[in-house]
């Protein structure tokens, strides 16, 4: 058996210093982001703008933009910043360290170069974590799908995940034209 | 506005001269296939022999592997090799060239470095074309969907078709070994 080298944890990401990048961790080991294309952030605010417009203004709690990091898992720890996040009200912490749990909701925007296996395993851990609803949203084919803890639903028309944001919803078309 | 260069067709894709690589046709346009790693091909035969088996033994059509051509949309010309085919009996069209049409069931097999919008392109192309499920296997993350017109489906403990290949079972246990 060997030995394995010494995973990093959630604190000691916190305290790394700033060289340019944006890393996350998953089950303790790093991994560098690549900066997302214009395409990607674009669609990202298209669909967090007017969700963090509907969501503070019912106080029904936050949205969070790509940088924010997310304690989903401890020992050894993963931590992810989603595209876009929304934590309800009554989950809200307010710290400087990453937020210690899932968020309720997770918007990723898939980029081209994303393998099928990190996509996948990605939006596993999200739902092990206890994320109600992962949305992928995926650019060059303009599709979107919900996957949930009890399976995955396409979308054809409009975004809505009425169980997590009840009320809110944008038409697809105000995301991808 | 440019002038696209000539598309390619069926026909002058199948007189093509071998040069040891394979291709796909993709909207009239040649793609290059990379040879696939053990662990793919090991999964797309065992799949196919199970599935072969079970459909020949009881005369149900066609099972077919990741080397024939299946020419799902013309003009621009769309041919596609699935890794795994079946063509139910009453649609089996003997013939020297590319199979005329979809088959019924497309399978799957993802590489490490295919990326989500490539497998997801694919399987949208299969059922806009008429296959009536297409099965994605991810051997990384151990997961397999069954995707349909009318939705998807995450395969829990044993893949099955009953509305496709009656009586078919393949326990996932089997080819993720």
């Amino acid at each position: 058996m060997t030995v394995d080298a010494r995973l990093m944890t959630a604190d000691e990401l916190l305290r790394l210093p700033d060289d340019g990048y944006r890393y996350e961790l998953v089950r303790g080991e790093l991994k560098r982001m690549s900066p997302g294309g214009a395409k990607h952030g674009k669609i990202g605010m298209r669909i967090g703008a007017p969700l963090g417009t509907y969501v503070v203004g019912r106080r029904l709690g936050e949205v969070f933009t790509s940088e924010t990091s997310f304690l989903l898992s401890r020992n050894p720890d993963t931590v992810r910043c989603p595209d876009v996040a929304f934590v309800r009200t009554e989950r809200l912490v307010d710290t400087d360290a990453a937020y210690p749990g899932a968020p309720d909701l997770v918007v990723e925007v898939i980029s081209p170069g994303d393998t099928h296996a990190e996509v996948l395993r990605k939006t596993a851990e999200y739902l092990n974590a206890g994320v109600q609803a992962v949305i992928l949203v995926d650019p060059r084919r303009k599709s979107v799908i919900v996957h949930r803890p009890s399976g995955a639903t396409p979308l054809d028309e409009v975004l809505a995940v009425e169980d997590v944001v009840p009320g809110w919803q944008i038409p697809l078309s105000a995301i991808f034209e | 506005m440019t002038v696209d260069t000539r598309l390619m067709t069926a026909d002058e894709l199948l007189r093509m001269p071998e040069d040891g690589y394979r291709y796909e046709l993709v909207q009239g346009e040649l793609r290059k296939m990379s040879p696939a790693g053990e662990e793919h091909g090991h999964i797309v035969h065992e799949i196919g022999r199970r599935l072969g088996n079970h459909v020949y033994e009881r005369k149900l059509g066609r099972v077919y592997g990741p080397d024939v051509g299946f020419l799902i949309a013309r003009d621009p010309d769309t041919v596609r090799e699935p890794d795994v085919s079946f063509v139910r009996a009453d649609r089996v069209v003997p013939t020297p060239k590319y199979f005329p049409g979809p088959p019924d069931l497309a399978i799957e097999v993802v590489s490490p470095n295919d990326t989500y919008s490539e497998v997801r392109a694919k399987k949208d192309e299969y059922l806009r074309a008429g296959v009536k499920a297409v099965v994605i296997v991810d051997p990384p993350t151990r997961t397999v969907t069954i995707h349909r017109p009318t939705g998807v489906e995450e395969v829990q403990g044993t893949l099955t078709l009953e509305d496709i290949v009656p009586g078919w079972s393949l326990p996932l246990s089997d080819i993720f070994a």
